[in-house]
């Protein structure tokens, strides 16, 4: 099957007082129908930039797409008009952003925010737009949703916030739904009553969501796929289980042994990945891990590693991987064997 | 201290002392309408402590009305106690001029038409027992017509001329903000705050005689000054619109770029709305309530007339009196104008708090309730 987005080589810089920022530096994943892409990594790494990126929403006079391709549903969406981007935007792929707090409007009624859309794209009137919008609150979990239409953002509490921003993202059923960070605002319990609405709606839409965040609890809960990024590129990518059971990458593997597991020992402890990521006006030559990794090896500050495939979709970027390098088994085992 | 601590001790200490600090003020503003300038000072002052006596309660819009009403009364009252009080310390009195050249007797009998032989508490009494009747007496300057007479001819001048200024200078102002937040540093926002600084450098004395001379007299595209017709009304406005309307716009860029960094912005965007809507539906409503502070007393001062405007373009404005009067002692008038502008702005205060429910949801009438 054809997958629905393909991102290949995707490059993103901004302009600043300082220099150039290579937020991302050749980014490459797809997403299938139907199919929940996770992106994980740490503040900085270039994932909400990717993410504005497919929306067409890098602000035009700082920022800039430098190369690579976004193919959605066949068509190429690099090199939009500003017109066709608003015609994609809302339609075709919907957002859901991070703090329901900030994202809504407080000046306008809920209601009309999530009807603003469908009468932009479906060319509604306000009465129909006002019906369906009425239907979708209800789809989202909203009751008396007659009344809660006229209601303002200050109104709600943080959960039906995000209930609304969810209903927003998917007023005119986008095939594809970009969610930033949807849960980090809010309280544990709602994060985990939103993850399951959106999974749930996306069984019913048969919707692609590609879901930014930081927090692996969410990735296993909800993604079929996993990309994870580190300084602008994605340094390891497949399926959630490969991912999970048996990282190929060091800094995944970092990632995961810095969370609380509950099937550990009560005695383990948490290891944190020491340092902090590569300055982004000067991205290093080699892997932009390398100075924070414990494997570290010559080449690895060199030259950039070649992704190397695995069973199941599953690639990493890692020297460690490479056929030529010795004892790459036996080391990743001990690592994780004595601190894992 | 708490405010709403605050007793009757606490007021006689403090006004008094506020006063002193604002009378200082008054002298330093060498400005014509520093009379008005100064009343505003006061007016904010007390408003200040004496609303926070008041600001208990639930959200009931009613009960609201009624306690801003009763506020504004005890405002005024204030006002025309302190207007009174420092119109008298003012060395001299309508008839000092006169007093030279004129009988002794003559001078005298003419205090006593006027009630100014009264010691000064009678005075007071009678003007406020006056006021009670919507009566604001005689004016002691031109015989034959009292001060309601003289609001009453003057009002509906500079209201008409005010009004339009006003809608000018908000209209254009929130253009040309929004055209500079947009553009930002690019050159239209550059060309837009150029324009906003030469506007707000440019006193209205200056820019109306310069649109009389190329636009009046050099192009004859407007009539030079009179009162008669529409086309009358246009130089005037335009000098009248043009300081506020600078003003406008820098506060709607300011704020704008505010807005325009917010993340329901990039929500808007994210549904594929055009710029133009956005700015419409999600920008504007947000970046115009902190203007809206500055609106209410540019409101009040355009509608109550201007003494410079309406000098140069001879408009029969209300504008002259607040000026003249204190020149001549003109006791009524100086109370009048006094009392009338307090009113128009009190009133507009009342309406933009009004409005400020209106446009954002979130602000609550009172500080009580849930």
């Amino acid at each position: 099957m054809k997958p629905l987005l393909e991102v290949d080589q995707l490059r993103v810089s901004f302009r600043t007082y300082g220099g150039e920022v290579q937020a991302v530096r050749g980014v490459s994943f797809s997403v299938k129908e139907g199919e929940t892409l996770a992106i994980v990594g740490e503040s900085g790494c270039g994932k909400s930039v990717t993410s504005r990126a497919l929306m067409g929403m890098i602000p035009p006079r700082s920022g800039q797409v430098k190369g690579g391709s976004i193919r959605f549903r066949g068509r190429e969406l690099t090199g939009l008009t500003k017109m066709e981007w608003q015609q994609v935007r809302g339609s075709q792929i919907g957002m859901i952003f991070q703090d329901p707090m900030t994202s809504l409007n407080p000046t306008m009624k809920i209601g009309q925010q999530i009807a603003e859309g469908l009468i932009k794209h479906r060319k509604q009137t306000k009465t129909e737009a006002k019906e369906e919008t009425r239907k979708l609150l209800e789809r989202v979990g909203i009751p008396e949703a007659a009344r809660r239409f006229e209601q303002y953002p200050h109104e709600l509490s943080g959960g039906m916030r995000q209930r609304v921003g969810i209903a927003m993202a998917l007023a005119c059923q986008p095939q594809l739904v970009i969610a930033d960070e949807p849960t980090t605002a809010l309280d544990v319990t709602i994060q985990a009553q939103i993850l399951r609405l959106m999974k749930e709606l996306q069984k019913q839409l048969n919707t692609s969501i590609i879901l930014i965040t930081h927090d692996l609890g969410v990735v296993a809960e909800v993604a079929d796929h996993v990309a994870v990024m580190y300084a602008g590129v994605v340094v390891e990518s497949g399926p959630v289980g490969e991912i999970f059971d048996n990282p190929r990458h060091p800094y995944t593997q970092g990632l995961l042994q810095s969370v609380p597991r509950l099937d550990a020992g009560k005695k383990e402890r948490l290891i944190p990945i020491e340092g902090t990521p590569p300055d982004l006006f000067r991205p290093p030559a080699g892997c932009p891990f390398a100075a924070r990794c414990r494997f570290a090896m010559e080449i690895c500050m060199e030259h950039m590693p070649q992704s190397n495939s695995f069973f199941n979709q599953h690639e990493a970027s890692c020297w460690l991987n490479d056929p030529r390098a010795q004892r790459t088994e036996a080391c990743m085992v001990a690592g994780r064997e004595t601190h894992g | 201290m708490k405010p709403g601590n605050l007793g009757l001790i606490d007021l006689t200490v403090l006004i008094p002392a506020e006063l002193f600090c604002e009378m200082r003020r008054w002298e330093l503003c060498n400005h014509p309408s520093s009379f008005r300038r100064g009343v505003f000072y006061i007016f904010n002052s007390l408003y200040s402590y004496v609303f926070t006596l008041y600001y208990e309660g639930g959200n009931n819009v009613l009960l609201y009305a009624v306690k801003r009403g009763f506020l504004m009364i005890v405002t005024l009252w204030i006002i025309v106690t302190v207007t009174f009080v420092t119109m008298h310390l003012i060395p001299g009195d309508p008839f000092a001029s006169d007093a030279k050249m004129l009988p002794e007797e003559v001078v005298k009998n003419m205090r006593a038409e006027y009630n100014l032989d009264q010691p000064i508490t009678v005075q007071y009494l009678l003007y406020l027992k006056g006021l009670l009747q919507f009566d604001l007496g005689p004016s002691i300057q031109s015989k034959t017509r009292d001060v309601n007479t003289l609001i009453a001819e003057g009002f509906p001048a500079s209201a008409v001329l005010g009004l339009q200024s006003f809608i000018v200078a908000l209209a254009g102002g929130i253009t040309l903000g929004i055209v500079a937040a947009l553009y930002h540093n690019r050159t239209l926002d550059f060309l837009s705050m150029f324009a906003a600084i030469i506007g707000i450098s440019v006193p209205s004395f200056i820019l109306a005689p310069l649109l009389i001379k190329y636009l009046a007299v050099k192009w004859e595209l407007f009539p030079v000054a009179a009162w008669e017709s529409w086309e009358h009304s246009i130089l005037p406005t335009l000098a009248l619109a043009i300081g506020p309307l600078a003003i406008i716009a820098r506060f709607v860029r300011a704020s704008m770029l505010e807005v325009w960094q917010q993340e329901y912005i990039s929500t808007a965007q994210a549904k594929g709305l055009g710029t133009f809507s956005i700015v419409v539906r999600h920008g504007m409503r947000n970046a115009i309530l902190p203007v809206l502070t500055f609106i209410g007393p540019l409101f009040a001062n355009l509608m109550t007339g201007t003494f410079v405007v309406e000098k140069i373009f001879a408009i029969p404005g209300l504008g002259k009196y607040f000026v003249e009067s204190i020149f001549n002692r003109d006791y009524p008038v100086i109370l009048g104008t006094t009392v009338f502008y307090s009113f128009v702005l009190i009133f507009t205060l009342y309406m933009i708090d009004l409005l400020y429910r209106v446009i954002d949801p979130r602000i609550r009438l009172t500080s009580g309730g849930k």
